[in-house]
């Protein structure tokens, strides 16, 4: 798994995330970042989710020796961060080889910076939170502050570069309709996205999927990311303006921050699906 | 995909989770499905984005507050107070849209047989959908059935009426479609930015009118909304 290590562990860094809402019923208090919205930019920097763990600092930066390649995003109060000798700026995707090593100084224009990593952090969760809560011990890396040999390991997100170009899509209530044939043939079909896709729904070119019904007797509900197939045999990819009922068989849909990820890519390129079973 | 059964008034749904994401309901009996879907929308659950009720199904869009328990939740709502139905005159203008000659051939009737038989028809406001203001009308007699395009049209003009399976159907605004347009309709519908955006309820009664050309034209000018048209 890749990791990173501590070589200097700054003034007060920890890991930390949204925080445990709803426990000082029982004196418990929630933790979690000290400037979530710092926090939110680094994570929505990497397409992480907002509740996902990061490595808060505080005041003096933290010297961080990585030894695997990985992806990283800072935000939050400027440390005067260099990654190698370069200077590295906030609110920037920054790119890490294995062996690099990420300096900073003190903070200034402010106390507190982010540093999120794309990945899933192999830290603990305590009642439903990654947060660090030092009085208690729990949560984040042992319950405790960083110190200088602490490795922090995450299992990458990115799969093999074959696959990293492929959407994973989820069954959709009509995808028994197709038959093993045509459900195996969804992910096997290369599609080009078509210049006649809109903010409605993207539509894409290649080969005809076989449904054993193009037409439902009923208009259904439909929602952005669901894919419709219509008697073309060209499945449908509704956006975000598109339609909330429709009469096509839905085959299968993706989740946002897949159809995020759907949304950026360029008319005319070409897109694989690969089908999941479940999250 | 989990499955799992809900009761509520003596009314039995049946329950798809699709990965938290979304919620399918359908109901054992036809009828109950359009109340639920009222009252879960009317409750402003924190843990639904967003609720879509058809004729046959409801789409609940979850959002990080679900977990699985919240189901339950649904089977402690109490019914509201039934709203009141009301009948209205929609006029229509039997255009010579090109779609009519889909629509003859696959009844097999001809136009005057075709609006004959919808004239004669009570329809009922089934679901609203697809598109803001779009309204699907229930009770199109078997007869008039045509399947939906096999290629949606790109333009369908705003107002106009059109048989999509076993619904009449209205589109209030400029939009592609895949239903067979067969008339316009010269009262607008929507009344954006108001909320509900159309004066309509579901269940609410249509009776169609045949108008002339000319008098499409006069009722246009009037720049009338179905409401004032009807008082």
């Amino acid at each position: 798994m890749p990791s990173l290590e501590i070589i200097k562990p700054g003034l007060l860094t920890t890991i930390q995330d949204v925080g445990r809402k709803g426990l000082a019923y029982y004196a418990i208090p929630p933790s979690g970042t000290m400037d979530p919205n710092a926090a939110k930019i680094a994570l929505l920097l990497l397409n992480l989710s907002e509740n996902a763990p990061l490595i808060e600092c505080t005041s003096v930066a933290p010297t961080i020796k990585f030894h695997d390649a990985a992806q990283i995003a800072i935000s939050g109060a400027d440390f005067q961060w260099k990654l190698n000798d370069t200077p590295v700026g906030v609110h920037t995707v920054v790119d890490i080889k294995p062996g690099d090593i990420l300096i900073g100084k003190m903070a200034i224009n402010g106390l507190r910076g982010y540093l999120a990593i794309d990945g899933t952090l192999q830290v603990d969760k305590v009642y439903n939170s990654y947060a660090t809560y030092l009085n208690a011990g729990i949560g984040g890396y042992q319950g405790r502050m960083l110190k200088k040999g602490d490795i922090i390991e995450w299992k990458s997100n990115k799969e093999n570069s074959v696959e990293a170009k492929h959407i994973p899509i989820l069954p959709g209530p009509e995808f028994a309709l197709l038959s093993g044939v045509a459900q195996r043939q969804l992910q096997d079909i290369t599609y080009t996205i078509g210049s006649d896709s809109n903010r409605m729904g993207l539509r894409l070119q290649g080969d005809r999927l076989e449904s054993t019904s193009y037409q439902l007797e009923h208009s259904l509900p439909v929602l952005p990311g669901f894919i419709q197939l219509p008697p073309s045999g060209l499945p449908i990819v509704l956006l975000q303006d598109g339609q909330i009922s429709g009469g096509y068989p839905r085959i299968a849909y993706l989740q946002e921050r897949h159809l995020t990820t759907l949304n950026q890519i360029p008319l005319g390129r070409e897109v694989r699906f690969r089908l999941k079973t479940s999250t | 995909m989990t499955l799992r059964s809900l009761h509520l008034h003596n009314s039995e749904f049946k329950v798809q989770n699709f990965n938290n994401d979304f919620l399918l309901i359908h109901a054992k009996e036809e009828g109950t499905l359009a109340t639920l879907g009222e009252l879960i929308y009317e409750k402003k659950f924190d843990f639904i984005d967003e609720v879509i009720v058809t004729e046959r199904e409801i789409c609940l869009k979850l959002n990080g507050l679900f977990d699985a328990p919240k189901i339950d939740l649904f089977a402690t709502l109490q019914p509201s107070n039934q709203q009141a139905v009301n009948t209205y005159r929609l006029p229509i203008y039997f255009s010579d849209h090109e779609d009519w000659q889909d629509v003859s051939r696959v009844t097999g009737l001809s136009k005057e047989e075709i609006i004959h038989q919808l004239l004669a028809t009570d329809f009922t406001v089934a679901m609203f959908g697809f598109l803001p203001g779009f309204i699907y009308l229930d009770g199109l007699p078997k007869a008039l059935h045509v399947p939906r395009k096999s290629v949606p049209a790109k333009y369908v003009k705003a107002n106009s009426v059109a048989i999509g399976g076993k619904y009449l159907g209205l589109y209030a605004l400029d939009s592609p479609g895949g239903w067979h347009v067969i008339g316009q309709v010269p009262v607008s519908i929507l009344q954006i930015p108001q909320l509900p955006p159309l004066p309509l309820n579901l269940e609410d009664r249509i009776r169609c009118t045949q108008i002339t050309s000319e008098e499409f034209a006069q009722i246009n000018a009037q720049q009338l909304n179905l409401i004032a048209y009807n008082a």
